[in-house]
């Protein structure tokens, strides 16, 4: 149930707009925290925390240099959520592509016999 | 209640009416294009659909069959998340043109955070983020 419960973190950790945002706006360089607060209309603590709740779904990674934090997007959790929504859909087309070929085999083959 | 997520899947199987009923309700059949399972052709019976675990899926959906309106017909309830109140999977049977049209759907309220997600139209952001690090996210179409 870990992974389980990791995916479930990276869908609450991006569930929250401010946080999305956040993620955006990293792209690929390496932000500090007051770069990621300019313009947001937030307080540092404020999007210190957002970062954290980031930082514990794994979405973000920090490297702590003197009194400064500077963030990095790590987008390897982003995968899990995009393939939970992707399963569902494989897993029933998989089937039905199963149950087609057996019900199309079995007529042909129930329409030879009567030939 | 909010239905959250609504997989519809439309097939047209070259196959008589009769058939196609009698693969999704026969258990020697559904073992062939699903899983071995103790199924019983009775509105009421419950089975469980066991496997291998993989990411998504904890290895086991409770299922009971709620509506059998042969040879037309089958709702199935499919429980098979921790997080979130069953899903429901409708089997719609129509013939068409000496074939059956099939649609199946899922629908159902996911994860509650999962269910916020997809109210908010999160996918949208999926391939942004991903593409900003060169990563490319399967996305369901």
């Amino acid at each position: 149930m870990a992974r389980g419960s990791a995916a479930h973190d990276v869908f609450g950790a991006i569930a929250d707009p401010t946080r999305r945002r956040i993620l955006e706006r990293l792209g690929n360089t390496e932000r500090s925290v007051n770069e990621l607060t300019a313009g947001t209309g937030l307080t540092t603590s404020a999007i210190s925390l957002h970062l954290q709740v980031l930082l514990r779904a794994g979405l973000v990674s920090r490297r702590v240099a003197g009194r400064h934090r500077f963030y990095r997007l790590d987008p390897a959790p982003l995968r899990d959520v995009a393939d939970w929504a992707a399963q569902l859909s494989a897993f029933w087309a998989h089937n039905l592509d199963r149950l087609q070929q057996l019900a199309e085999e079995k007529d042909a083959s129930s329409n030879r016999t009567e030939d | 209640m909010l239905q959250a997520i609504e997989l519809r899947i439309e097939r047209r199987i070259e196959a008589s009416l009769a058939t196609v009923w009698a693969c999704i309700t026969t258990p020697e059949l559904i073992a062939h294009w699903f899983f071995t399972v103790d199924f019983k052709p009775v509105a009421g019976h419950r089975f469980t659909v066991t496997g291998a675990s993989v990411p998504g899926w904890r290895g086991w959906t409770n299922v009971e069959i709620l509506e059998l309106e042969p040879p037309h017909r089958m709702v199935w309830k499919f429980d098979c998340v921790d997080e979130a109140p069953p899903s429901r999977v409708t089997f719609d049977l129509t013939e068409e043109g000496g074939g059956v049209r099939l649609v199946l759907t899922h629908e159902g309220e996911v994860p509650a955070r999962t269910r916020q997600l997809l109210k908010e139209g999160w996918s949208s952001y999926l391939p942004r983020l991903a593409g900003l690090a060169g990563l490319a996210a399967k996305m369901p179409s």
